[in-house]
């Protein structure tokens, strides 16, 4: 074993170290903070001290930056930002919901099994890229927030890992790491009993304990107020409007409204309608949130005519670059007070299609495009960008700006879809790396429109960023300096003496807590010669340490940047650093207990 | 000279790094669309067409390419992007731009001229990099000043500060990293003043082009940031004197305020009586209120400087809130709101929602009451004082509704001298070359941070995610260029198109070469790349070495024409408002110059 001679250089690493956690953990200062001052101290520490062998110069420790793991992270999160943006997984969410039959629970524990199933043959990775925006659409519709599935995601794909050799890279590290020090292969299926068990101790806890832990952030869709806007619907030939009755008063097709008015020719049908039968030339008013008339607007492609501006500007809007939805409200010097839409002529003006009208108190029946405007009307506008923003300086209405949002860009979906396969499939099948697959594939979803820059740049995580550049420096810092291999010296002379399945409980401990501040590939590496001499200088068998070192290695459930897909989870789910530890310590404990307890009972230590 | 057998890779991203030319320069698609797919082609290439093995390794492989994200010079043109941002905010280094504006008798012409000049002597002897930076803040101001566009002079500075730094051996790390590649093959090294005499001909020449024929190729862009929504239109405000204000015993139209084009006092209530204009001698006395219109701009800066008794709110509590860090944003009354009809002290607004009203403006009428007894009318605008988040609340507010993209940070000036200190820190050991500038410019951002004299907000704002991608993905075309031998071929074919032809000749050829090149590949890969090359060249020719040499340092310095081929340009590209094609149209006709001014000076004077 290497002996490590403790170096001032190694007290001031694992005292930054140290320092790190307890900084990130209480957020008492910004996580990008402590990520920059961590970077700073190790950067004067190793600029006034270098190292004997001249490692870790200002390049290496800046190195995390140009990691391929936080340049794939960062191009999957935009490639996810265009999977939601597009709504291209909305039919299998909506295939999955169906088939739990509209239970949450049972649709939770559907993904969550699939995901650990198929993370036990795949890498980890490209599993959960593919199960978070499902999970995340699935979590939308049921009306729970994202915080309360991206956890359990992550902790399944990394359970999943621990079922067979190949289910994470750092089994095979481990794997190969024992064959070249002339120990045994390991089999394809040689951990899978261990892990199973592993595994069924894991979902209990992610299905019973995990729930009540996390918190609930990230709740689904904007916070804008209910408030009811006015909107009409063309119903032109080939709407599949056309012939729907009324039941009871409600249009089947048109849930989550209101129809206050169906104006047919010159003749208004008022409710209560019953017996109704839609007809083409129908124009039918609704009140409606924001919220319905968006999805309208999205999910049938333009089929269900929502704009009188677009029936005067004779084009659908739905088929232009970029839309987005904004309100405005009409100011009280307004020109248009007392005039109606069709008058002034906002849409062409202004080039924003007028959507809907809100107004306080009073019950619209008019058509909107003859409604006689008044000082305060808030009306909702569809236009792109530029026209948005030359909206500001409009003397007439006032943006308001906050409620600017994207409208998802459904026809896309396909598109968006078999661009995620080309990057995930490959990836999954080990036949390129994950990070030139997401780097191209985030190009060409920005190319084809899937998303635009600003979204893309949106979906990046500054604090990911920082997050793992820092970590990564400390790891490389921690590796360097000897700290970690240091740590496990004096773990290994403190057991001394005890027996063999104690020792065993320690290392499976020191490794799992370890592997949350190193990567698990740095522990696989650094830990597979340890094990095998400690198993050695016992007379042990050396297959449970070396089962010790893969499931420690995989025990990264307690800070974001211990593994990849903590990180890609962690915007997603608005998670801060502490829900990581406070979900993910439990779980490292338990896993401990039932490893300490199962491993040396089977293996007859 | 190596003979290079030109592979399909070479061929491939030579193609690539003159498509990656083309589309940055006609912005067609976004910059950072054309950086990722660059990327993205090139991970692809080298991963299905990898370099032959060297030494066990494959050449080029994925972290390599992707080595430039964490460059340190790309981290600290980040951190010193982030640093200029403080300096701007916290307006440290106006004192410094006044004190210059001052000596130039208040010419803009001369101010300019004065701080380039100081520029081209100080980057002669100090690093380029943080000379820059200390430049462009004072510039910026100067320009602001004036009332000019900062895109005339950052690329002015740019050039300069790059011309001044050819003259010594010192100027520029390029120069000391030929020196030192002469080191390497035997070759006696450069002494400290040895390229002074053609490098001052050769800066004389640009620092002409720069001050006078590149003010006409510039675009004039806006400055980012207020004068967008500021349409300059007058809020009315009222300023209670206290017995230390610093205008008690002033006369009104000599007090500061007065002075200021964007303020008008419009009256003076003393006691009961109320004081019109004209005000002929009238001093000020402490309890005076004196209401006055004034620009955002003007409210902003005198909010940044203490505003003591300024506005209605501040007026009535008493108190003396800080102002700094806070945001100052615009808020219309709603036609519905409750306040219509209603004075600001019935409606309780500051309690009630957190925020200073500081000033009011109201359509076409003008205003003599005292704020806080105005009765409300729809339409009218408020100006907020308020913590981001209680701003941020106001969205929901029934009564008034936010004019979102009004939003500003009241700049933060009592950290100027704080703020001025840590730049210092930062500045003075790069550029004396005691830490590497990535070190010290990211221990400065950590202290501006933790001192409060920029929130992280305004950090992140700074940084601009087109420079990181544009340089990652330029570091990256260069490293597969130098791998592919890509360079070193184009430089074989020049040499062997020139055979034949006059030392003269040659000399000017390669120049250009290195002048072309250095635009793509970083000056340290050319330096490196082209020193043995010289050498070779001069031995082949039997002329002296020196020339050759020169050739490389002053080609290597020529990286005018796009952003990323020098930090500096980096550097002032977000402050000037820059597109990449406004480099390529200012920089090409530079190097240019610089071409002809060396083809017929350093032969001449050499006696090749």
């Amino acid at each position: 074993m290497i002996e490590v001679e403790p170096s001032p250089q190694m007290w001031a690493v694992l005292l930054l170290t140290g320092l790190a956690l307890v900084g990130y953990a209480l957020e008492r200062i910004p996580v990008e903070l402590t990520a920059l001052a961590i970077l700073g101290a190790l950067l004067v520490l190793f600029q006034i001290m270098p190292l004997e062998n001249g490692a870790l110069p200002p390049e290496e420790l800046l190195g995390g930056l140009a990691n391929p793991a936080l340049v794939a992270v960062v191009a999957l999160l935009v490639i996810g930002q265009a999977m939601v943006n597009t709504a291209a997984f909305e039919g299998l969410v909506r295939l999955g919901a169906t088939l739990a039959r509209g239970s949450f629970p049972r649709a939770l524990v559907m993904s969550l099994a699939s995901v650990t199933g198929i993370s036990a043959v795949l890498n980890n990775t490209p599993v959960v890229v593919i199960f978070l925006p499902i999970l995340r659409t699935l979590a939308e519709r049921f009306g729970e927030p994202a915080s309360m599935v991206m956890m359990p995601l992550s902790f399944a794909a990394v359970m999943g890992g621990m079922l067979t050799l190949i289910g994470s890279s750092s089994n095979l590290l481990v794997a190969g790491e024992l064959r070249e020090l002339g120990e045994t292969d390991l089999g394809f299926f040689s951990i899978t009993l261990p892990g199973a068990v592993l595994v069924t101790a894991a979902a209990a806890y992610i299905l019973l304990v995990l729930p009540r832990l996390l918190p609930r952030r990230g709740e689904p869709g904007l916070a804008f107020d209910g408030k009811q806007f006015i909107a009409e619907i063309d119903v032109v030939e080939g709407s599949p409007l056309i012939g729907e009755t009324a039941l009871g008063g409600l249009f089947p097709s048109l849930t989550g409204v209101t129809v206050r008015l169906i104006q047919r020719h010159d003749r208004p049908i008022l409710p209560p309608f019953e017996d109704v039968t839609l007809e083409a030339g129908d124009v039918v008013i609704v009140a409606a949130t924001r919220k319905v008339l968006t999805e309208m607007l999205t999910k049938t492609q333009g089929q269900v005519l929502l704009t009188p501006g677009a029936r005067a500007q004779g084009e659908r809007p739905v088929q232009r670059r970029e839309l987005m939805l904004a309100e405005a409200m009409v100011r009280p010097a307004s020109r248009m007070i007392g005039q109606s839409l069709a008058f002034t002529a906002f849409d062409a003006r202004t080039g924003c299609t007028v959507l809907g009208i809100q107004r306080r108190a009073r019950m619209l029946r008019t058509r909107l495009m003859e409604l006689r405007l008044e000082p305060g009307d808030v009306l909702l506008l569809l236009a792109d960008l530029p026209a948005l923003e030359r909206l500001r300086s409009d003397p007439d209405v006032l943006l308001m700006e906050w409620s600017a949002s994207e409208m998802p860009d459904v026809r896309r979906g396909p598109l968006a879809l078999l661009i995620f396969a080309g990057v995930v499939l490959p990836a999954a099948l080990g036949l390129m790396p994950i990070v030139i697959t997401a780097l191209v594939g985030a190009a060409m979803m920005i190319a084809t429109g899937c998303l635009n820059v600003r979204q893309a740049a949106r979906a990046v995580d500054r604090r990911i960023v920082l997050l793992i550049a820092a970590a990564l420096a400390l790891g490389s810092a921690l590796e360097a300096t000897g700290g970690a291999a240091w740590l496990a010296g004096v773990m290994i002379d403190i057991m001394a003496g005890a027996a063999p399945a104690a020792v065993l409980s320690a290392f499976f401990l020191l490794i799992a807590m370890l592997t949350n501040v190193l990567s698990n590939n740095a522990c696989a590496v650094l830990f597979t010669p340890i094990a095998v001499n400690l198993a050695g200088g016992l007379g042990a068998p050396v297959f449970p340490f070396a089962l010790a070192v893969i499931f420690g290695a995989n025990c990264s459930f307690a800070t974001p940047f211990g593994y990849q897909v903590n990180l890609l989870i962690m915007g997603p789910g608005q998670y801060r650093f502490l829900d990581f530890v406070r979900a993910g310590l439990p779980l490292i404990l338990i896993l401990w207990l039932v490893f300490s307890a199962f491993v040396p009972w089977y293996y007859g230590l | 000279m190596t003979g290079l057998e030109p592979s399909l890779q070479m061929w491939l991203t030579l193609a690539l790094a003159g498509a990656a030319i083309v589309a940055y320069a006609s912005e067609r698609v976004s910059i950072e669309l054309t950086s990722v797919a660059i990327l993205a082609a090139l991970l692809l290439l080298f991963y299905a067409l990898p370099l032959p093995e060297v030494a066990g390794r494959p050449a080029l492989d994925t972290g390599q390419l992707l080595a430039g994200f964490g460059n340190p010079a790309l981290v600290a043109v980040v951190a010193l992007l982030v640093i200029g941002e403080a300096m701007v905010s916290t307006r440290a280094l106006e004192g410094v731009a006044r004190r210059l504006m001052a000596l130039s008798g208040q010419s803009f012409g001369r101010a300019l001229g004065l701080s380039l000049l100081g520029a081209a002597v100080s980057s002669a002897f100090l690093n380029n990099t943080p000379i820059a930076v200390i430049f462009i803040p004072i510039l910026l101001a100067i320009a602001g000043h004036y009332g000019h566009s900062p895109s005339r002079v950052m690329l002015p500075l740019n050039y300069i500060v790059i011309l001044g730094g050819m003259t010594t051996l010192i100027g520029s790390s390029t120069n000391l990293l030929v020196s030192g590649a002469l080191i390497r093959i035997d070759q006696p090294p450069l002494r400290l003043f040895d390229p002074t005499i053609p490098g001052l001909v050769l800066a004389a020449a640009g620092i002409a082009y720069a001050l006078f024929v590149l003010p006409l190729l510039l675009p004039k862009r806006e400055a980012r940031g207020v004068a967008s929504y500021d349409d300059g239109r007058h809020f009315v405000t009222e300023l209670d004197l206290r017995p230390d204000s610093a205008l008690v015993g002033t006369v009104v139209r000599e007090a500061g305020l007065a002075a200021d084009p964007k303020v008008r006092v419009r009256l003076v209530r003393r006691g009961d009586q109320i004081l019109l204009p004209p005000f002929g001698d009238l001093r000020l006395e402490a309890g005076d209120v004196l209401l006055f219109n004034a620009t955002r701009e003007a409210l902003s800066t005198m909010l940044s400087q203490g505003a003591d008794g300024l506005g209605p709110g501040t007026a009535a509590s008493g108190e003396r809130p800080r102002f700094a860090d806070q945001v100052l944003v615009e808020a219309m009354v709603k036609p519905t709101s409750r306040m219509v009809g209603s004075t600001l002290d019935l409606t309780n607004f500051a309690a009630r929602s957190d925020c200073t009203v500081l000033a009011v403006r109201r359509r076409a009428r003008l205003l003599r009451a005292r704020l806080s007894e105005l009765r409300f009318e729809p339409g009218d605008v408020l100006l907020l004082v308020g913590r981001s988040d209680t701003i941020e609340r106001l969205r929901a507010d029934p009564d008034v509704l936010l004019m979102e993209w009004s939003a500003s940070e009241v700049p933060d000036v009592r950290r100027g001298p704080l703020a001025l200190l840590i730049f210092g820190a930062v500045v003075v050991p790069a550029a004396l070359d005691l830490v590497p500038i990535v070190i010290s410019a990211l221990l400065g951002v950590l202290a501006l941070i933790t001192t409060g004299c920029l929130n992280i907000r305004q950090a992140i704002r700074a940084i601009d995610q087109r420079i990181i991608l544009m340089i990652a993905a330029a570091l990256a075309l260069g490293t597969a260029m130098e791998a592919t031998g890509g360079a070193a071929w184009l430089a074989a074919q020049v040499i062997a198109i020139m055979a034949g032809a006059s030392p003269a000749a040659i000399l000017s050829a390669f120049f250009l070469l290195i002048a072309v090149l250095t635009n793509v590949l970083s000056n340290n890969a050319c330096a490196v790349l082209f020193t043995p090359i010289a050498v070779n060249l001069a031995a082949g020719l039997g002329a002296p070495v020196f020339p050759f040499t020169l050739a490389v340092i002053f080609g290597a310095n020529c990286s005018f024409a796009t952003p990323f081929g020098y930090q500096v340009n980096l550097l002032i590209m977000g402050p000037g408002q820059y597109r990449f094609v406004d480099f390529m149209r200012a920089g090409v006709p530079l190097i240019l110059i610089i071409w002809l001014v060396f083809t017929i000076f350093v032969p001449w004077y050499y006696g090749l």
